[in-house]
């Protein structure tokens, strides 16, 4: 019954949930950043000044999932919000040297802690 | 068009510095002061030791239509890329798009040779281009409206680029000065073009559908396309010590 259990996709996703929900309360105690602001960051350091819809294609996620991530990370200091000069209904979405600060000094954790993720839902 | 020289977007400049960017300048008006006679373009000594300076902590660009060989004549260093001509020199044209530009040159000059210009009106030679300068005209409308009227009956025709009391002539088919900048972003592997200019060729630049690229114009003009604007050319030096300063304290901090 156990092996059996252990076998079963849908345990393994669960596992991998419970796993990753862990890593992301992690991250956001030791680097006061969750593992979506962290992703978001990362893509936004090549993409100054980009819109909503041009960061959230560029993450993989819906723009309006995107809303909530964006305030939070513009409270912390670690993006600035303007206004596009030839649109003014979209936004200019840019890292501030915060945030890129975070990100510069977060990596080599962040991938420590994932590989860490990877290898053990691997072995388990 | 928002003032580069504002909070926002300065925020947005300074966060060119964290990734690959490459950082072009046009030359006349935006490097150099617009003159009366194009051959007495120059850069100042305080705006040429800036570029110097930046171009030795990030890839820096000047893309101009006038010639390379004229362009090298008028910095006191040689920048890592030199675009002219519009974007026909200094990228990788073909010698046959070369010939082919010589040739189509060759036969405007010919014809516009016979042709009686008011007096102040000026044609440079730039090998693959032609301009027609008309500032030093005394009956300015005149000019244009009769280089105009000339510039249509040539053959082959040319594609006509207006600039400030200036025609360039380009051979149908040449690129501009927008495709020239995402060439060369492409070529050398950056992420991103900062590009700053103030003639209506370097509109070839601005109007670039492509968010890859922050346009920034000198003086502000509503029907632009850029996206940003300074005020006039004096404040260029402003900006380079802007770039220079973001940029060394990336540099600083990796050192710590």
């Amino acid at each position: 019954m156990s092996a059996q259990k252990d076998h079963d996709p849908l345990f393994s996703l669960f596992k991998m949930g419970v796993s990753i929900h862990n890593l992301n309360k992690k991250t956001e105690k030791k680097l006061g950043l969750s593992l979506v602001q962290w992703c978001l960051l990362k893509r936004l350091i090549d993409l100054p000044a980009a819109s909503a819809s041009s960061l959230a294609s560029a993450v993989g996620v819906h723009p309006s999932t995107l809303t909530q991530t964006l305030r939070r990370l513009g409270r912390k200091g670690f993006i600035y919000v303007a206004e596009d000069p030839k649109d003014s209904r979209k936004k200019a979405i840019s890292i501030t040297r915060s945030g890129r600060d975070i990100l510069h000094t977060s990596t080599r954790d962040m991938v420590s802690w994932s590989k860490d993720l990877l290898v053990s839902v691997q072995n388990s | 068009m928002n003032p580069l020289f504002s909070t926002s977007s300065l925020m947005i400049l300074e966060s060119l510095s964290f990734t690959q960017t490459l950082y072009a300048f046009d030359f006349d008006g935006t490097l150099s002061r617009i003159v009366r006679m194009p051959g007495e373009a120059k850069v100042s000594s305080k705006t040429d030791d800036l570029l110097k300076e930046l171009a030795g902590l990030v890839p820096v660009a000047v893309v101009s239509g006038r010639s390379i060989h004229d362009l090298r004549e008028r910095l006191s260093f040689q920048p890592p890329y030199l675009v002219g001509n519009h974007g026909l020199e200094g990228l990788d044209a073909t010698n046959d798009a070369l010939a082919s530009a010589k040739s189509a040159c060759d036969k405007w000059k010919k014809a516009l040779n016979g042709v009686r210009f008011d007096t102040g009106v000026e044609i440079e030679d730039k090998v693959y281009s032609l301009s027609v300068h008309y500032r030093r005209s005394r009956k300015k409308k005149k000019s244009r409206e009769f280089i105009e009227q000339v510039i249509a009956q040539l053959q082959p025709a040319p594609r006509v680029i207006r600039g400030k009391s200036v025609f360039n002539l380009l051979p149908a088919g040449a690129p501009h000065k927008g495709i020239a900048v995402l060439e060369l972003m492409q070529k050398i592997g950056m992420k991103h073009v900062f590009y700053i200019g103030d003639d209506d060729t370097d509109e070839d630049v601005f109007s670039v559908a492509d968010s890859r690229v922050m346009s920034v114009r000198v003086g502000k003009k509503k029907s632009s396309h850029a996206r940003y604007f300074i005020k006039r050319q004096s404040e260029v030096n402003v900006l380079l010590k802007k770039l220079i300063r973001y940029q060394r304290s990336l540099n600083s901090e990796k050192r710590n």
